[in-house]
């Protein structure tokens, strides 16, 4: 059974990092954030289908298997996802990479105007006319982030 | 995996008054997060003796995965740069309506940008030279990693 765990876990995170590598060939940049989520759970849904339909495994198992993919999705999201899409210090890393010896070309304005996009993109704002933005209706998901990070102070102050 | 769970909340209890006591005395390191090795060298004793169970090895990779995205946000809080991401939704709570002037107002060149680069300086992935700065073979690697993954994922990054 401990391998049987294992493997759906690892299995559906292999099957969740292929479904994203074909799904972000072909949908808008700014769209990513929103296909991650949709594609962990539409692997969750295939998980369970084949686990509890198919193969027969207990439930218990089942939910130890969607724990550890979980925790391998959030790794995956935080630890390499974020760093690429929105890291500003990996953006820097690879302007001055690009660029050799030059000063890079990477501003404030570039950071604010990327971030406005995401999130007029995701629904989370919503642009009024050229330059006037207003709260959207869609739930914003980096409210989970922040509830993270809100934890994490109070376990962790830094001053 | 009540058990990992339960090894997993009291090596962040003891992690969460460790780091507290550090940063009394002004100490930031990331040596306190080897308090997680002494609680899976604990799993470690309380699981071999039943072996032969089901749930022993997801038990241990549940153990180890917690702690990877402990140490992650762990890693990500003493950063303690300025995430432009919730600094904009942030000042949507109090002013419903934003003008783009307004929302770039809100940042300062040196917040986002020099401080980043005084930190790839730090962490010895790029140098100053002449007018600007150079990468150094330890960034060349992180760079190499990063386009191998943009080119899986047909991602650019971001920033």
């Amino acid at each position: 059974m401990g391998k049987t765990i294992l493997l759906a876990a690892g299995g559906a995170f292999v099957f969740f990092l292929l479904l994203t590598a074909i799904i972000f060939r072909v949908i808008s940049p700014l769209r990513t954030l929103l296909w991650l989520m949709r594609n962990y759970f539409i692997t969750i849904f295939f998980l369970v289908i084949l686990c509890a339909c198919i193969l027969n495994i207990p439930y218990a198992a089942i939910g130890f298997s969607l724990v550890l993919y979980s925790l391998l999705v959030s790794l995956f999201v935080f630890g390499v996802y974020s760093a690429v899409e929105s890291s500003i210090t990996m953006r820097l890393l690879g302007e001055i990479s690009e660029e050799g010896k030059g000063v890079h070309r990477y501003t404030c304005d570039t950071i604010v105007r990327r971030r406005l996009d995401r999130f007029v993109s995701l629904g989370i704002l919503q642009k009024i006319n050229r330059d006037t933005y207003c709260m959207g209706t869609r739930v914003n998901p980096f409210a989970i982030r922040e509830k993270i990070i809100d934890g994490l102070r109070y376990l962790f102050p830094v001053s | 995996m009540v058990l990992s769970i339960g090894i997993f909340i009291g090596s962040l209890v003891v992690h969460s008054v460790l780091h507290k006591m550090l940063i009394h005395r002004t100490i930031v390191t990331l040596w306190s997060t080897l308090i997680y090795s002494a609680g899976f060298v604990i799993l470690l004793v309380l699981l071999l003796p039943v072996g032969d169970s089901a749930y022993v090895a997801p038990s241990i990779v549940l153990y180890i995965l917690l702690t990877f995205n402990t140490v992650l946000w762990y890693i990500f809080l003493l950063h303690g740069a300025i995430i432009p991401s919730s600094v904009i939704l942030a000042s949507f709570v109090p002013k419903h309506t934003q003008t783009y002037r307004q929302i770039r107002g809100l940042f300062k060149e040196k917040d986002l940008l020099d401080d980043r680069l005084e930190d790839l300086i730090g962490a010895k992935l790029i140098v100053r030279r002449n007018a600007g700065y150079d990468i150094t073979s330890k960034g060349k690697w992180i760079v190499l990693v990063i386009t191998v993954y943009c080119r899986i994922f047909h991602q650019e990054l971001g920033g």
